[in-house]
């Protein structure tokens, strides 16, 4: 039985890194008379591209005559989906409702997705743990957390 | 002696000084363990303390924040398999492992006995071989750091057994992802794609918390969720005994002494001694099957390379004025702000200050190992936390950890993504340490490679007529025949 997942993310990894490949000999990237080899830029990350593209090409190859029973786990796509986007949603959000309030929501969300229902730690988690770590890190640590529409409300 | 010593008592048993020590380990240990901040946010946070201190407690300070920040590292590293410092990911291999399987208490022993071991270990190398250890730095051209770069890039092969081809493609996709920016030699761009923030290349720290805090927390969520229970097993740390360590001495001593002479080289850290290490260890071991399950032997070589890093690391600063990474520049520039000039003058001249640095290392290893012992018992309680809770702390302690280095929300981007590709590659059964491993080496492997041609005229083969370079290669040559034979054993069986 063939890996197809990982016969389709090895071919992906070939392509992608044949085409950055094939882009370095571009004539945009082409310096202006001869340099020695120390001096070009795309020396080395060219070395590196034709190992990946070998390794990729290798790689597809195991995937695609790979024995019937050596197909990895099972793989819960669908809340594995929705944590990944509920991330996605959370790095966005963080800068523009603040690093507070997109964090409290995120916690909440995530827990009720995995299927968490005691009300009372999920608040008391979901409100004090991001409010403990922005004090920590604002006050403490000197960082400064996104303040989003928090600090647009107060006129910062 | 006996007055240097008195002297060098006189100066570090003072209320100011011992304070700083405890203050300094205590804050570092906080600092390390937070993914993504690491020594040099710690370091640099404490340094505006120093200005209003006295010598000895300043550097004091600034010891304990660094050696502390290198332990705590592996905190996170264990309960959460989230490196808190790129040192620390070595560590990730065997101690999540061991913590998962209900034994966190003796993965947190393992990891403060070897530090502890480690640090005292690098410690004695810088009071006995500081002179000749800096000499041999100095022998260190771009030809012998080359050789010892690719020797390290073997532990490629070390952490991908079974599964060659994946780990080979993952780290050179590490590798590929350290050329993204600026280029080294002539400043021009590469791959940057128009994009601003791509200019001065991929943070390591955005990658390493993405695949390894987030791509663990996508992992975890989709493996046939069970509810809502927490990780049983005990809490604490639990100190090997000496049974515990009959057999693995070796791998302690040998971890060491890897430490402390990668240590020494300027620009290589702790974080490349530990991957070294590591592969080492797994390379000598008879138990090399049950690396990356849990085995103790992976978190000793990880542990003890990385804190005797931290004594490795003053031997250039001291014996020669040179800082060996960002943490000891900056502890050299506090002994230049207190009037101590680092060099060889300092050993014959300032002999009190020396042996007063030296005692005040020795009290930070003692202070990380005590706050170790009984700060572990707080720490293990986060397994205690249910699931579905820790999952969203985590990804939220790792965005802010990933944030806090350059304060970018393109950073937190690159997390997400970095999270996401992760979690394709492990369902995939593709090693995603050989991306941190690449990220970590990459940079120095181009640059020293060009370097070294540019020196040599771009002759290639003044690359094997250096004796280090030279034993380096074979040592390579080496590896990658045991890590060939390896593979195909493992096919064979399989």
């Amino acid at each position: 039985m063939r890996r197809w997942p990982e016969a389709l993310l090895a071919a992906a990894f070939a392509l992608a890194s044949a085409a950055l490949l094939w882009s370095t000999y571009l004539p945009q990237y082409a310096p202006p008379g001869k340099v020695s080899i120390a001096n070009d830029e795309f020396f080395y990350p060219r070395i590196i591209l034709g190992v990946i593209v070998v390794t990729s090409a290798w790689q597809l190859f195991n995937a695609l005559r790979a024995r019937r029973g050596s197909e990895p786990a099972s793989v819960a796509w669908g809340i594995a989906a929705a944590v990944v986007g509920l991330t996605g949603a959370f790095v966005v959000a963080m800068a523009y409702v603040g690093f507070v309030a997109a964090s409290c929501a995120y916690v909440l969300l995530v827990a009720v997705v995995l299927g968490y229902r005691r009300i009372p730690p999920l608040l008391a988690v979901s409100f004090l743990v991001p409010f403990g770590i922005w004090l920590i890190s604002v006050r403490v640590l000197m960082i400064p957390l996104p303040a989003g529409v928090v600090r647009i409300l107060g006129g910062g | 002696m006996a007055e240097t010593l008195l002297g060098a008592l006189h100066l570090v048993f003072t209320l100011p000084s011992l304070g700083a020590i405890l203050a300094g380990t205590f804050v570092g240990i906080i600092v390390g363990a937070l993914p993504g901040l690491g020594s040099v946010v710690g370091v640099s946070m404490v340094l505006p303390f120093t200005f209003a201190m006295g010598p000895i407690p300043s550097i004091a300070l600034l010891l304990g924040v660094y050696c502390g920040s290198v332990y705590g590292g592996s905190i996170s590293a264990v309960l959460l398999n989230t490196p808190g410092t790129p040192a620390s990911a070595a560590t990730c291999f065997d101690g999540y492992p061991m913590a998962r399987r209900g034994e966190a208490d003796a993965a947190l022993g393992w990891v403060t006995a070897s530090s502890f071991f480690g640090g005292i270990f690098s410690l004695v190398v810088l009071i006995f071989a500081a002179p000749f250890l800096a000499k041999l730095a100095l022998r260190f051209g771009p030809v012998e750091y080359f050789a010892l770069m690719v020797f390290s890039l073997t532990c490629i092969c070390g952490v991908s057994s079974g599964a060659l081809a994946k780990g080979l493609m993952a780290g050179a996709l590490g590798l590929f992802l350290g050329t993204v920016g600026a280029d080294p030699i002539t400043g021009n761009m590469r791959f940057d794609f128009g994009i601003f923030e791509l200019s001065g290349g991929i943070g390591l720290i955005p990658v390493i918390v993405g695949v390894f805090a987030l791509a663990e927390v996508f992992v975890r969520v989709s493996e046939r969720y069970s509810g809502t229970q927490a990780i049983e097993g005990r809490v604490g740390c639990r100190i090997p005994s000496r049974a515990d360590w009959r057999g693995r001495v070796g791998t302690l001593v040998k971890a060491s002494t890897i430490g402390s002479i990668i240590g020494v080289l300027p620009g290589t850290g702790a974080a490349t001694a530990s991957f070294v290490s590591y592969a080492e260890a797994k390379r000598s071991s008879k138990n090399s099957a049950q690396f990356g399950h849990g085995a103790p032997e992976g978190i000793i070589a990880s542990e003890a390379a990385n804190n005797a890093v931290t004594g490795g690391a003053l031997v250039p600063t001291l014996a020669l004025g040179v800082p060996g990474d960002p943490v000891t520049a900056v502890i050299l520039g506090s002994f230049v702000l207190q009037g101590i000039t680092p060099g060889p003058k300092l050993f014959t001249e300032q002999g009190s200050t020396v042996a007063a640095v030296f005692l005040a290392l020795l009290l930070v290893n003692i202070a990380f190992l005590v706050m170790g012992v009984f700060g572990s018992r707080v720490f293990s309680r986060i397994l205690r936390v249910p699931e579905p809770l820790l999952m969203g702390i985590v990804v939220v302690l790792s965005i802010i950890g990933s944030y806090g280095v350059n304060q970018r929300l393109f950073d937190v981007g690159v997390t997400f993504v970095a999270g996401a590709i992760g979690f394709l590659l492990r369902t995939s059964g593709v090693p995603i340490a050989p991306i941190v491993i690449g990220m970590v080496l990459g940079p120095l492997t181009e640059e020293s490679l060009r370097q070294g041609l540019i020196v040599n005229g771009g002759d290639f083969l003044a690359f094997f007529r250096s004796p280090i370079a030279v034993g380096l290669f074979l040592l390579t040559a080496l590896s990658i025949l045991a890590s060939l034979r390896h593979e195909w054993r493992h096919r064979q069986k399989t």
